[in-house]
């Protein structure tokens, strides 16, 4: 909830203009996620994100390459395991492993692994490969592979 | 196992890939740069699952216990492969209550780790369990995929009836033929002092009493009370029950009915069983160790089967009802076939006692007036019945959990006594 709430108030605070509106809009989501978690929703959960992802890019406009995107991922990775460990841990089993630490320590790890990984995909976009319809297409195409390989990777088995 | 897909899955992959087709879309690379840790954790978790395997042993340190007793189940578990979080669940039966460790229980384990737990719990009801049915729930390192699975690893458990204290048991009117620990009320070979009478011819010697022979200057014998069994048969009222939350009038009545199999079958009586209900269950009068257990595994399988079928004295078995047998009844009264067998079997001439299990201690307290009224209503008709009872010579006692089941017993003695002396 901090988490998202410390995303909302970044986002409020870099908007150029309608700061009003992005703080409402960032409110929501915020309130959105805390009933996500308090009910509990997951299948909720990532609508939150998706809204401070588009304040995010409503942000950007046309500008320069944020550098800060990275850090963005970072924190929204984080929201959400956190979010989703939230709602995992009613009626869970009792702890008998310090698993709660082992996790927490696996989160932040995981947020800090993806600044990092983000930032090696922020510096690939600098690469000049040219642009295009083919070089969309190949974009589109490598997308929907992705998606494909997820999917036949989490398909149920017997 | 079976595996399942958490909520996380769906959701990082949604906001993969349209991060990455906003990113395509609106040609800003950031909206990439916001999608590529999702996508690149649903990547490394889908690489990195694999089935979890798991050896699971359960076993109990008692196959037999009394209520009251604490069972400890062991769990050993053996890991092929490591399992970040194991989620274990032994279902254990409503009447156990769990006293030490946890259920369910969540653990952690290594590569080939070998781990041991226990879990302790009270049983707090008598009956025939199995226990040690498993749930399992295996959860990946990045919590993508839960693997379920459930595995039979039941072993049977029996918890036998706790015993009341007793120490005198009902009087029969009449014994049977065979040498057992009952003062029979005829004449013959014994200990107990009978009667005097005159010397006969063939009468042995050390009958004589000597001092009544000195007394009246002729031959006087002692007549002596033979020791005799019994033959007993508790006849369970299984129609119906009156229940309270976890405790019932059937769970008191086979308490009070393995107490008085165990105890007669101490005193060398034959005993006998006739579990009255749904359906009829019978044992045969029989003695010692082997017929306890006999009595009480049947006891175990007592359960209340609702049946609106009309059952009557002639369906029990001839064989299961000895001549001169005495009849220990244990029952709410609260079913009228079992009311109406009962009288019927004292119209045979059956030496019947009625242990009556007091449904009155399950009914709420009665609010408002018409509840009130029907409440008192109710007692009187018991009253009534109870009435009817003792008109035909039987006596019949009230006997509550927690009260002296001994001290019942003794109404059943001084109705008699009572009985006999308004006779005279």
């Amino acid at each position: 909830m901090l988490g998202a709430a410390g995303i909302g108030a970044a986002l409020v605070l870099t908007a150029d203009s309608y700061r009003l509106v992005v703080a409402a809009v960032a409110l929501a989501a915020v309130l959105l996620l805390a009933l996500a978690v308090a009910r509990p929703f997951p299948s909720l959960i990532p609508w939150p994100l998706v809204i401070l992802a588009g304040i995010y890019a409503w942000n950007l406009g046309g500008g320069e390459v944020d550098q800060w995107s990275p850090v963005y991922a970072g924190a929204m990775l984080g929201v959400a395991e956190l979010a989703y460990w939230s709602t995992e841990l009613r009626g869970r089993a009792q702890d008998a492993e310090r698993l709660t630490e082992r996790r927490a320590m696996l989160i932040a790890t995981l947020s800090l692994v993806a600044v990092g990984m983000s930032g090696l995909v922020l510096a690939a976009t600098s690469l000049p490969i040219g642009g295009g319809v083919a070089t969309d297409l190949l974009g589109v195409a490598a997308a929907v592979a992705a998606l494909a390989a997820v999917a036949a990777l989490a398909r149920p088995r017997a | 196992m079976k595996r399942t897909a958490s909520p996380k899955l769906g959701a990082y992959a949604g906001l993969a890939a349209l991060g990455l087709l906003a990113s395509l879309a609106l040609g800003r690379p950031e909206l990439a740069v916001l999608a590529s840790p999702f996508a690149l954790l649903l990547f490394a978790g889908l690489a990195a699952t694999r089935e979890p395997e798991v050896l699971v042993w359960v076993e109990l340190d008692h196959d037999r216990v009394v209520e009251g007793d604490v069972v400890t189940i062991t769990v050993d578990l053996q890991a092929r492969t490591p399992v970040e979080r194991l989620e274990l669940h032994i279902p254990l039966p409503d009447s156990f209550e769990l006293v030490e460790g946890a259920n369910p229980l969540t653990l952690r384990l290594a590569w080939d780790e070998e781990r041991t737990t226990e879990l302790k719990a009270r049983c707090k009801r008598w009956g025939a369990y199995l226990v040690g049915d498993l749930f399992l729930r295996a959860h990946d390192r990045l919590e993508l995929f839960a693997y379920e699975g459930t595995l039979d690893r039941r072993t049977p458990l029996k918890v036998y009836p706790r015993a009341e204290e007793l120490r005198s048991l009902v009087v029969p009117m009449e014994t049977q033929v065979f040498t057992g620990n009952q003062v029979a009320r005829t004449k013959g070979e014994g200990i107990e002092f009978a009667d005097l009478r005159h010397y006969e011819y063939g009468d042995a010697l050390r009958r004589i009493n000597w001092r009544a022979s000195a007394r009246r200057n002729e031959l006087w014998v002692n007549d002596l009370h033979p020791e005799r069994n019994t033959d007993v048969i508790v006849f369970l009222d299984t129609f119906v029950e009156a229940r309270e939350e976890k405790e019932s009038t059937l769970d008191v009545a086979v308490r009070a009915a393995a107490t008085l199999a165990d105890r007669h079958l101490k005193r060398k009586d034959r005993v006998g069983l006739i579990s009255f209900g749904g359906y009829l269950n019978w044992l045969l009068p029989g003695s010692g160790i082997v017929q306890l257990y006999r009595v009480i595994d049947s006891l175990l399988d007592t359960q209340i089967i609702l049946s609106y079928a009309w059952k009557g004295v002639d369906v029990i078995p001839a064989r299961t009802l000895p001549p001169k047998a005495l009849i220990l009844a244990v029952s709410p009264l609260l079913d009228e076939r079992a009311v109406t067998t009962l009288l019927d079997l004292r119209a045979r001439g059956f030496d019947l006692a009625v242990l009556e299990v007091s449904p009155v201690a399950f009914a709420s307290a009665a609010e408002g007036e018409r509840e009130e009224l029907a409440y008192r209503l109710w007692q009187l008709k018991r009253e009534a019945l109870r009435a009817r009872y003792q008109r035909v010579g039987v006596p019949v006692v009230e006997w509550r959990e927690g009260a002296p089941l001994e001290g019942a017993l003794a109404e059943v003695g001084a109705f008699r006594r009572q009985a006999r002396y308004s006779r005279a």
